[in-house]
């Protein structure tokens, strides 16, 4: 087992009444595995990727439960443990491309921080590393990518960069949240394939969050419902697609868009 | 023709060269003056520009070219070290309550609202009366009284980008919170740092000034443009020469620093 989701439950206490996002979030994910988590705006799904990476700060956001990753407990190790696996065993993509580089640093700076933190190694390392992940990511020109700013990259190519920053140290673990909303179909389509190749060629267990049941069903062998903090349904999304047994799914699948020809 | 002087950056190259004309003396004068800046001499009381003196003499018979060279870099090192002080301080104290918020942030911010509500050439005063006057003191209690405002800055800035996404990929590559905070968050704050040091070093050359002139500032025989406009008050009517020449330098720096500060260099990164 990669990853042992156990009543999760996530609570922000920023207001003077605490607020719940997430009720009992269980998951269980095996290595080299693509579960689909979707749901509506709002349904906390993304909090509850966010607390999987260890991004949710405890003065924030209160987390009860159990997130376990080969056998260390995320929620209740220690900072330097964690960050020990971020980046390197742990790596999330985000939905937007467009604020997720810093628009003051160069793409190789960037593609390579994660190996520099994690492992010893000398700028030349590097910077051969980055290249060839950028070119895994279908970049056409790795070099002049490596030395663009995020600005003169178009977003597609973004999402790429982060894909590939994502990738360097090779982690068992993807979490991809939203990775294509905010790109056109055809970019959504390549990435959604790269996403898979990456999964095949190195193993990478893969958490892909969406509101598109289109791409979930591409690409997750596994999926979760979740509506209002609660995880309504889940199972094989092939079952889930044919035969939904909650009426909330049953929404989802008819607001996919269908092609209808005379 | 209009099209000709579109693109062109008229208040970098004003700025530039107006800076120009009072730094490059100031430096110079820091190592070298035509004349000794405490050597008096009777005879040239209250003299008028001469090829030998050309901004004339004071009521002590001194070159006013000479005072005026030293008083400038006097101004212009307290104004640098100022900034200097005030913004290394500022960034720290802005990056960590900005970053991290919570009660450390609400405390230091309350105590920032505190040293906000005087004005900062008051404070300066009270630390100058705390600590003494001279070059030195005056140097610390202007950095000291001035850090507020970078730290308001640099914490907005900090506040704004701790959400970013961009902050947490970082985070998420296995960054420290010092590396993410000076190594990442910082390079975006240059921008608005870069403006905020140039207005501050205006106003610490003004407060400066302004202290010396109060006669609390620099102290006598150092040169100190505020100090040579006090001192010229007495003879505004009869020898106007010598409160015009450190008022000009003084305007011109100040202009100088702030046309560069709004030029597209600066603005438009």
């Amino acid at each position: 087992m990669l990853l042992h989701v156990e009543d999760l439950n996530i609570e922000f206490h920023d207001h003077i009444v605490p607020e719940t996002v997430v009720y009992d979030f269980d998951l269980d994910m095996n290595e080299g595995e693509i579960v689909g988590l979707v749901g509506e705006s709002g349904s906390g799904k993304s909090m509850s990727a966010l607390a999987i990476a260890g991004l949710l700060s405890r003065h924030d956001a209160k987390k009860r439960g159990h997130i376990v990753f080969e056998g260390v407990d995320i929620l209740e190790c220690p900072r330097e443990t964690l960050r020990g696996l971020q980046g390197d065993e742990i790596s999330m993509i985000f939905q937007e491309p467009m604020t997720s580089l810093n628009p003051v640093k160069k793409i190789g700076w960037q593609v390579e921080e994660a190996m520099r933190i994690h492992k010893k190694s000398t700028p030349e390392e590097r910077k051969i590393r980055a290249i060839e992940v950028l070119k895994h990511v279908d970049l056409d020109d790795p070099e002049r990518v490596y030395n663009s700013y995020p600005h003169q990259l178009s977003g597609g190519m973004r999402q790429r960069v982060m894909i590939a920053a994502a990738m360097i140290n090779t982690p068992k673990l993807l979490i991809a949240d939203e990775p294509t909303t905010a790109l056109d179909v055809t970019v959504q389509a390549e990435i959604v394939k790269l996403l898979k190749d990456i999964n095949k060629k190195h193993n990478t267990a893969i958490l892909f969050i969406s509101h598109d049941l289109s791409l979930v069903r591409q690409l997750c062998k596994r999926v979760l419902v979740m509506k209002g903090g609660y995880v309504v349904e889940s199972g094989l999304t092939e079952e889930i697609f044919n035969s939904p047994r909650e009426e909330y799914t049953k929404h989802l699948i008819d607001s996919i868009p269908k092609v209808v020809l005379n | 023709m209009k099209n000709k002087f579109k693109n062109k950056d008229f208040n970098l190259i004003v700025g530039l060269i107006l800076a120009a004309v009072v730094i490059i003396p100031a430096v110079v004068g820091i190592f070298w003056t035509p004349y000794d800046t405490e050597a008096m001499s009777s005879s040239l009381k209250l003299s008028g520009s001469s090829l030998a003196h050309p901004m004339g003499c004071d009521n002590f018979g001194r070159d006013i070219l000479s005072r005026v060279m030293s008083g400038s870099s006097t101004t212009l090192l307290i104004g640098l070290g100022t900034v200097l002080i005030g913004a290394v301080a500022g960034t720290l104290i802005g990056a960590l309550t900005g970053y991290y918020g919570g009660l450390v942030d609400d405390i230091f911010m309350r105590f920032n609202d505190v040293m906000f509500s005087f004005p900062s050439l008051l404070l300066a005063l009270v630390f100058v009366a705390v600590m003494g006057s001279g070059r030195m003191q005056l140097l610390f209690a202007l950095g000291i009284a001035f850090i507020p405002s970078y730290v308001r800055i640099v914490r907005a800035e900090y506040v704004r980008a701790r959400n970013l996404d961009y902050v947490k990929s970082a985070k998420l590559a296995g960054a420290s919170d010092i590396r993410v905070m000076f190594v990442h968050i910082l390079p975006n704050t240059v921008k608005v740092l870069i403006n905020s040091v140039l207005i501050g070093f205006n106003n610490a050359v003004l407060a400066e000034a302004g202290l010396s002139f109060l006669g609390i500032g620099v102290q006598p025989p150092d040169a100190s443009l505020g100090r040579m406009l006090a001192d010229s008050q007495t003879y505004l009517f009869n020898r106007p020469g010598m409160a015009v020449a450190p008022g000009i330098t003084l305007i011109v720096m100040v202009l100088g620093i702030s046309l560069l500060g709004k030029s597209k260099l600066v603005t438009e990164r």
